[in-house]
């Protein structure tokens, strides 16, 4: 089966290298390989050729289809650990270990790629972070809900989001509270508190989460005013009265404990709720009058819920959403730098979603089939900013998958012989980004150049030797077990390649149909082939992996292009 | 004759003439003689805004300060201030109880507070930002853009390099070596990018210097090794493309200086390792290290960069009840300790009165708090600056409107951008970034000639330099 898999595989790319398509109608082998770089967790040679036979289009539709793989449940737990509570308890239920091994076997072994990847995707946009979220049980159900609505609305992920208690944690909207004001109106607030509301989730939500800070054409460019400056989408005032909007919410009824402890827990698992006083009245919500986005006004008084509806449509409503989460969606998944009409266009079918139920995978089946995506190779005469630099999490993945690994999904953080090999170690440590702002900002650049690589800003002097020392790891030895945290540890299977071995040319040009679709230059293969000539050609693993790692660590694969 | 770094930049088109030359040079400058000419510049980033109203606390006028933080229970007691003599403010201020470390060094006079200082982009008062008869630096009080013009100088507009990149940029030539003049612990951040300079990050103690950057799976030397040669080789190819390109001037330099740096050893330099470990002290540990191999690498001049997060004290900042208490404390209580610690250290390396320490943060927080014992974002902010060559024990900076470089606390008062009953306090800077950063680049050895190319804004600030560096 597997040879058969392979000469198949090498069939393929010798009518990729005579510019043969393999059936008419059918996507060509390197495009195959390009679409599912950008929209899963890497390609595998099974994988291409199924969708290279069913199309993107269908792989597109069995991908909304699937069923959701998603985290197991986890115990909500006491949010100060019982002493009982040690060891392996301790380790589950107060750490990200489960949730993190679970997104590598998700990664590595999950149906549902695209989801998978959608939702890591807007795990970077809507950010929530270990920093202020400390039990893996509260993590897991704002993670479950992303999953969840990774096809899904857009207006109504942000509404979920914006009620959801881990996210009114980690952003301070649960238990802020409206403050008496001087002078003061006691027909605005009951709760008699002389401070100021937190302003913690009001701007981070207009920053981050939907409009961000300047007004944008649909294509994404800035507006600008008359003396060519960007206009503010928003103002601190602005900020002060959404502050005022998001009052008054507070944990939905404490959940049983866990068996053995009992007692009842803190409930991150509902959604917030409104804060009553004992005659039923809203007195945590500021119930003055306040300006919106748009200069939409609320004329105060009217119920909590109400008003935290309207705030949302204010938002979801305002033009910018489109272009600024449809081109942050673009540079996750395809390219840190699309031109103006890529985004326009993508932004054209959010906008047009707006109602629609399944938004979210429309504009990514807009993203992934979009002739700026596609094609077989991204020539760097015309286009030689294309492409994105893999993040941690994505140049691991999409190096065992490559070479049918077998792994516990222990990779996040990993210390191998001495050497610090896990995505967190690349800067990725996974539902642990440092802040709102999560791993990399969106503006940072390629090093010594003028154009965006956001992912850049993980990748240092020793980050690149990590992800060399991660392929080094992998592909000429193994991740071993080691108890308690590492049951199995991570092994590939190189055992289909050996064959190609006593053939150098063919071994090149296999992998780089596999790990480059086929774009490798001839200059790069050259200096390939002369490692692996130097190798006796008996010695046919050392050839493979050889080949295997000076491709893996060159930074024409560090780049998804 | 010494070829300088800039031009084995310029002249070495990739990875092997510098893998070659870090090599050598490294070998060939063991025996130089050592050089008295020295100096160090090392950033602290406060990453989350730091709460600087709670770090640097009016004693003598305390009420003013707790009048309007006592609110939301944020107040630091009076008793428990570590007193300091101000002699230019002619009263006295206190700092909060954690920084026991930087309390003592203000008493030696190798500590001093720059106040009031944030990102501008021309001088600014309460009437001119209210009126907008000048122009304010863009999205203010946002995180990533104050955290970006703390590190780039530049506040409106964008910037492709940092003050510290730009830095070591005029001050390349003092280096007869091909190591980089910028290293980090913290990763690459803009502020340590230059136009010709880039910055090398190590990883933090305990790991071993020499182990800073490591490349698995070749043999020692690796030089005739065939997987090690192509290796390098891929690093010159496919140069057409961008993000190519960036990926191999990265792996090309770290695979440099990897080779560079296993030569180092791993130093002892006490009073390090600390205990218990902090991430900051960790953190300066590696970097008094790297400055105690100074002369066997040829470096003259060194631009450090280390942070630590956890400053955007929205909720929690201190504990209900016991304000000296919390999150923030603690922080506080890090910073302090890792600062008079690498102070020590420079002491024990013969380089105090050689090396300045100096924070940065996205911005100071609100002084009226919110009802989530925490603050939300502000502006003009206090730093720290340590040092031998520090003129300590005072307050640096531009007077504003009262006469003094320290703000009035009053909400709605002349130094609020707010007004009304809600007003939160959040300060205009008197002091731009731009002359904090041209006092610290000036002591470096930046010439007042290359000084607007390091900080194009400067010459729209009087004065140019703030003069607490002797």
């Amino acid at each position: 089966m597997k040879t058969a898999t392979l000469l198949l595989f090498s069939l393929s790319f010798v009518s990729l290298v005579h510019g043969v398509p393999e059936v008419e109608g059918q996507p060509s082998w390197p495009d195959t390989v390009r679409f599912l770089e950008q929209s899963t967790f890497g390609p595998t040679v099974p994988l291409i050729t199924n969708v290279q036979q069913a199309g993107f289009e269908a792989f597109l539709a069995e991908q909304l289809a699937a069923p959701m793989t998603g985290y197991p449940d986890l115990e909500f737990w006491p949010q100060n650990r019982p002493a009982s509570c040690t060891g392996d308890c301790q380790r589950d239920n107060y750490t990200n270990y489960l949730l993190q091994r679970q997104f590598f076997l998700n990664a590595l072994n999950g149906q549902d790629q695209l989801r998978q990847r959608v939702a890591f995707a807007l795990s970077q946009i809507l950010v929530v972070s270990r920093v202020d979220v400390p039990l893996p049980s509260w993590m897991r159900s704002y993670q479950q809900l992303l999953h969840r609505s990774a096809f899904g609305n857009f207006r109504q992920l942000l509404y979920d989001v914006t009620l959801h208690p881990t996210m009114g944690r980690f952003l301070d909207m649960l238990n802020n509270r409206c403050q008496a004001r001087t002078p003061p109106e006691p027909t605005v607030c009951r709760n008699g508190l002389r401070a100021q509301p937190n302003e913690n989730y009001a701007r981070e939500i207009l920053q981050l989460f939907s409009v961000g800070t300047f007004r944008l054409n649909p294509d994404g460019t800035r507006q600008l005013d008359g003396s060519g400056n960007p206009i503010p989408t928003y103002d601190q005032q602005t900020v002060g009265e959404f502050s005022r909007v998001f009052t008054g919410w507070i944990l939905a009824p404490a959940l049983p404990g866990p068996s053995g402890i009992g007692g009842t827990v803190p409930n991150y698992r509902d959604p917030m709720r409104v804060r009553q006083d004992a005659l039923g009245r809203e007195d945590y919500h500021d119930r003055g009058p306040k300006t919106l986005l748009g200069g939409f006004a609320l004329p105060g008084g009217q119920p909590q819920a109400e008003e935290l509806n309207a705030a949302i449509d204010s938002i979801a409503n305002h033009p910018n959403v489109a272009p600024f989460i449809g081109k942050q969606l673009i540079q996750h998944l395809v390219t840190s730098n699309p031109t103006p009409d890529y985004v326009g266009r993508v932004a054209l079918v959010f906008a047009a979603g707006r109602n629609s139920p399944t938004q979210l995978y429309d504009v990514v089946r807009a993203i992934l089939l979009d002739p700026e995506a596609r094609g077989d190779l991204k020539d760097p005469a015309s286009e030689p900013h294309y492409g994105k630099l893999r993040e941690p999490v994505q140049f691991i993945t999409n190096i065992l998958r490559a070479f049918s690994a077998t792994s516990d999904g222990v990779l996040n953080s990993l210390s191998v012989g001495g050497s610090a090999i896990g995505s967190a170690e690349m800067g990725q440590d996974l539902f642990n980004p440092p802040s709102v702002f999560s791993f990399y900002p969106p503006t940072a650049r390629v090093p010594g150049e003028g154009v965006l690589g956001p992912q850049f800003a993980l990748f240092s002097s020793l980050t690149s030797l990590r992800r060399a020392n991660f392929a080094n790891r992998v592909i000429f030895s193994t991740i071993p077990a080691a108890a308690p945290n590492r049951p199995t540890g991570t092994s590939i299977d190189l055992a289909q390649w050996d064959a190609l071995a006593n053939d150098p040319e063919q071994l090149i040009a296999s992998l780089s149909g596999l790990l480059l679709h086929g774009a490798m230059s001839t200059e790069m293969r050259d200096a390939i082939r002369a490692a692996v000539d130097s190798i006796p050609a008996s010695n046919s693993r050392a050839r493979v992996r050889t080949a295997i790692y000076l491709i893996a660590t060159s930074s024409q694969y560090q780049v998804q292009r | 004759m010494t070829m300088t770094r800039r031009e084995v930049l310029c002249r070495s088109f990739g990875a092997f003439g510098a893998a070659a030359l870090a090599f050598e040079r490294f070998g060939l400058l063991n025996a130089l003689a050592q050089s008295a000419d020295y100096r160090a510049l090392v950033c602290i980033f406060l990453f989350g805004g730091n709460d600087s109203g709670n770090m640097v606390i009016p004693y003598d006028d305390y009420a003013t300060y707790a009048s309007t933080r006592q609110n939301g229970g944020l107040a630091i007691p009076q008793t428990s201030l570590l007193q300091i003599d101000v002699p230019s403010s002619g009263s006295r201020f206190g700092l909060h109880p954690s920084l026991t470390g930087l309390h003592e060094l203000w008493g030696q006079g190798k500590a001093a507070v720059v106040c009031n200082v944030g990102s501008l982009v021309e001088p600014t008062n309460r009437d001119s930002y209210r009126n907008r008869t000048v122009r304010i630096p863009a999205n203010l009080f946002s995180h990533s853009d104050q955290q970006n013009q703390w590190q780039t100088s530049v506040a409106e507009g964008s910037s492709a390099t940092g003050w510290g990149g730009r830095t070591a940029d005029r001050t390349g030539d003092f280096n007869a070596t091909s190591f980089p003049p910028v290293t980090s612990t913290a990763g690459t951040p803009i502020f340590t990018s230059g136009s010709v300079e880039r910055p090398l990050a190590i990883a933090a103690a305990p790991t071993r210097l020499d182990g800073a950057l490591r490349l698995d799976g070749f043999p020692n030397p690796p030089d005739n090794d065939a997987r090690y040669v192509a290796l390098q080789n891929l690093l010159l190819l496919d140069q057409g493309t961008t993000l190519v390109r960036g990926a191999s001037r990265v792996t090309a330099e770290a695979v440099a200086i990897e080779r560079a740096l296993r030569a180092a050893g791993d130093p002892v330099v006490p009073p390090f390792p600390l205990s218990p470990r902090t991430s900051l002290g960790n953190q300066l540990e590696q970097i008094a290290k790297l400055i105690s191999l100074r002369n066997e690498l040829g470096m003259r001049r060194q631009i450090f960069f280390c942070s630590l997060g956890g400053f955007d004290t929205h909720s929690g900042q201190v504990v209900g009840g016991n304000p000296a208490a919390g999150g923030h404390a603690n922080l506080l209580s890090q910073v302090s300790n890792a600062m008079r610690s690498f102070y020590d250290a420079t002491v024990a390396l013969g380089v105090a009165s050689q090396v300045v320490t100096f924070t940065l943060s996205d911005f100071a927080r609100t002084h009226v708090p919110n009802g989530t014992l925490g603050t939300d974002h502000a502006w003009g902010s206090h730093q720290f600056v340590v040092g031998g060559s520090v003129l300590g024990g005072d307050f640096y900076g531009v007077a504003g409107s009262n006469g003094t470089v320290f703000p009035t606390l009053a909400p709605s008062g002349p130094d609020d951008t707010d007004d009304g009953g809600n007003a939160r306090g959040r300060w205009i800077p008197t002091t731009a970034i731009d002359q904090y950063g041209a006092t610290l680049a000036s002591w470096f050895g930046v010439s007042g000639v290359d000084l607007p190319a390091v900080f194009p804004n400067v010459g729209r600030f009087s004065p140019t330099t703030l003069g607490f560096l002797g």
